[in-house]
């Protein structure tokens, strides 16, 4: 196992932030596989739908219809009727995502010559049988608004870090490293035979690089994207906050009530909750945009991932003012905490390649090397320094 | 390694005991009858004259009636379980509002107030709670605190049965098969205490925990007789009179000789 890994010791130190680690210029192993790439992207989309379904479970209040955990009615399939059907769906979906997670982290830690890649893994696993740990105590503990939040809150950790992982094991992830070398001829002799047919995407990086020298700044977009993400998550919070304190539709009309008002005649905690989602969504909407915009001006290659945050962002306000209306259906509902689980992962996904591609424009100037650990690699090149 | 071995055998250990029963307090009985249902078709009651002042029997009894328009009755959609459905010959109406033909309001909880300040003991005999037809039988009823509360699944399907008080222990519990009994109480005085079944979010019940036993629950006719008054010394009693969504109000009763009558209309 160690003769498969001869990088992992010269990278082992080398984190995101420090994938220059010296390195001996040797081959590494195998190359981040499809199969693990597919895996990753699978576990990403398992706990997107995981977290529909969860705000199913809470959107039909069935969260104590199962009122024994791990098992269900003392079996390990009951009768899938009613309020059961919801919350044991979602305890299925969640074993399958721990399952799914074990063999990721298992895969990725035998596998994998870059050992923050590995930690990575481990700490997802260990996100995952936290989060399921969570679930259990709403349960046994009667569903706690405090404990169901932080459930709810959670799970947008998992699924970023599941992102995260997803995206280092990603070929645009190598494909950028490779971009700070200072031949892209030697890059390309660097690469195992099944990388090197990837890294004839119509994607250029080093375009990228370039469209971000000549049309702005990928820090400064790198620091809307991060202002969106966190504005996101402090959001998902507040709903969070909102849904399992019962304050969905303590102000039942939007924008404003029949005599044209902005708030009801009684203002209560619930009303104040309600309120500060609602205002806060404006300063969201705003940021993930200006986030979009940016992003998608200094990287030429993320345009299509910048309009797709715009437009989740837009769809997740008419979600949001959909609820209102209709009264809170539970399938909108749920839709709408899903899609705001996806406006954090697409911004997120932002936040990480504006990070790569700002890595690997700086890289390039300054010599650095950030192949080192990527597998397929030969180690230990280094980009010209600009002198 | 030790973590992954941890979550496999966590894994084998569910699968193994996976039939076992979760609940020590539960027992299956298999002698529950599956009573027939007879459930009344839904349907707007019509106001009618106001009834005549109920005489004074043996006992302590009123009358809880409604006079207006009756809201309407709204129809229990149980299509999320098919065994609901089956188990009833028509559609259901919630037991929310359930106004007879004279106007007789049911499930009316009403209490005496201004009984003697003793230390009243728990009838040893339980009040048995049903769940029949995905539906509460009794919809409101009540306990002197501490009196046994013998929960029963006649349901061919799975309910939960959880109590939501505010003083009292909350307690949640599965009840996945026919002929399960399970017993449980509170200890505090306490008031509509929510018992509901979140597997069927229709199914609700009213439990009031109290400290005396002078009290009783309206009836389909909106007749209802106060257990025990007649113990009671002649005088004037109060009478707190309550129901789910139509609200609280009192009144008075006059006992002589371990008789008197009252009524109440709800507008």
């Amino acid at each position: 196992m160690t003769a498969r890994r001869p990088a992992r010791q010269s990278a082992s130190r080398a984190g995101p932030s420090s994938d220059a680690a010296a390195a001996p210029a040797t081959a590494v192993g195998a190359a981040v596989s499809s199969g693990r790439r597919r895996l990753c992207a699978a576990l990403v989309l398992s706990i997107l739908y995981l977290v529909f379904m969860g705000a199913q479970v809470k959107s039909h209040h069935a969260g104590l219809s199962v009122p024994d955990w791990p098992l269900a009615f003392g079996s390990v399939w009951p009768i899938m009727t009613g309020g059961v059907f919801h919350e044991h769906w979602h305890r299925t979906i969640a074993t399958g995502v721990g399952l799914l997670t074990i063999v990721v982290a298992v895969w990725t830690s035998r596998r994998e010559s870059r050992r923050w890649v590995a930690k990575l893994a481990w700490w997802l696993l260990a996100a995952v049988v936290f989060q399921g740990l969570l679930g259990g105590l709403t349960v046994k503990q009667l569903l706690p608004p405090e404990v169901s939040a932080t459930h709810a809150g959670m799970a947008q950790t998992v699924l970023c870090l599941a992102a995260w992982l997803a995206y280092a094991c990603s070929s645009e992830w190598a494909r950028l490293a490779r971009a700070a070398l200072p031949d892209a001829g030697a890059a390309e002799a660097s690469l195992a035979p099944a990388q090197r047919a990837g890294a004839t995407s119509s994607r250029d990086p080093r375009a990228d690089a370039a469209h971000a020298h000549r049309g702005g700044s990928l820090r400064a977009a790198r620091v809307a994207a991060v202002l969106a993400m966190f504005s996101v998550y402090v959001q998902l919070a507040l709903g969070a906050w909102m849904r399992h304190t019962e304050a969905g539709l303590a102000v039942p009309f939007f924008p404003v009530d029949g005599a044209g008002r902005l708030l009801p005649e009684v203002i209560d905690q619930a009303v104040l909750v309600h309120m500060a989602h609602r205002a806060f969504a404006v300063l969201v909407l705003l940021a993930v945009l200006r986030a979009a915009q940016v992003a998608g001006r200094v990287a030429s290659g993320l345009m299509l991932h910048a309009g797709a945050l715009a437009a989740t962002v837009l769809l997740q306000a008419g979600l949001g003012a959909s609820v209102i209306w209709l009264k809170r259906p539970p399938e909108l509902t749920s839709l709408h905490v899903a899609n705001g689980a996806l406006v954090l992962l697409l911004c997120w996904l932002l936040v990480l390649r504006l990070w790569r591609r700002e890595r690997a424009a700086t890289a390039g100037s300054a010599g650095r090397d950030l192949t080192a650990g990527i597998p397929g690699h030969a180690t230990g090149e280094r980009a010209a320094g600009p002198a | 390694m030790l973590l992954q071995t941890a979550l496999v055998a966590g894994l084998a250990t569910s699968l193994i005991f996976g039939q076992m029963t979760a609940d020590g307090e539960t027992a299956a009985t298999s002698e529950v009858a599956a009573a027939a249902l007879s459930v009344a078709p839904v349907a707007v009651v019509e106001p009618s004259a106001p009834a005549a002042a109920p005489k004074a029997v043996a006992g302590v009894s009123g009358k809880i009636l409604f006079r207006g328009e009756a809201p309407a009755v709204v129809k229990i959609d149980m299509v999320s379980d098919p065994y609901c459905v089956g188990a009833h010959d028509g559609d259901v109406g919630t037991q929310s509002v359930v106004v007879g033909a004279d106007g007789g309001l049911a499930n009316v909880f009403v209490s005496l107030t201004g009984v003697p300040d003793e230390r009243y003991k728990a009838p040893k005999t339980p009040v048995v709670l049903d769940q029949l037809g995905c539906m509460y039988q009794p919809h409101v009823f009540g306990i002197v605190k501490k009196q046994d509360i013998e929960i029963r699944n006649s349901d061919d399907t799975l309910h939960n049965i959880h109590a939501v008080p505010r003083s009292n222990k909350e307690f949640n519990i599965g009840m996945p098969e026919k002929g399960m009994k399970v017993t449980k109480t509170f200890k505090k005085d306490e008031d509509s205490i929510m018992i509901k079944c979140d597997v069927h979010p229709w199914m609700v019940a009213y439990c009031f925990s109290m400290e005396h036993p002078y009290f009783g629950v309206s009836a389909a006719d909106g007749s209802v007789t106060i257990n025990n008054a007649s113990d009671l010394e002649d005088g004037e009693y109060g009478v707190r009179i309550w129901h789910e969504t139509l609200g609280e109000s009192s009144g008075t009763v006059t006992i002589e000789g371990g008789a008197g009558s009252f009524e109440h209309i709800y507008k």
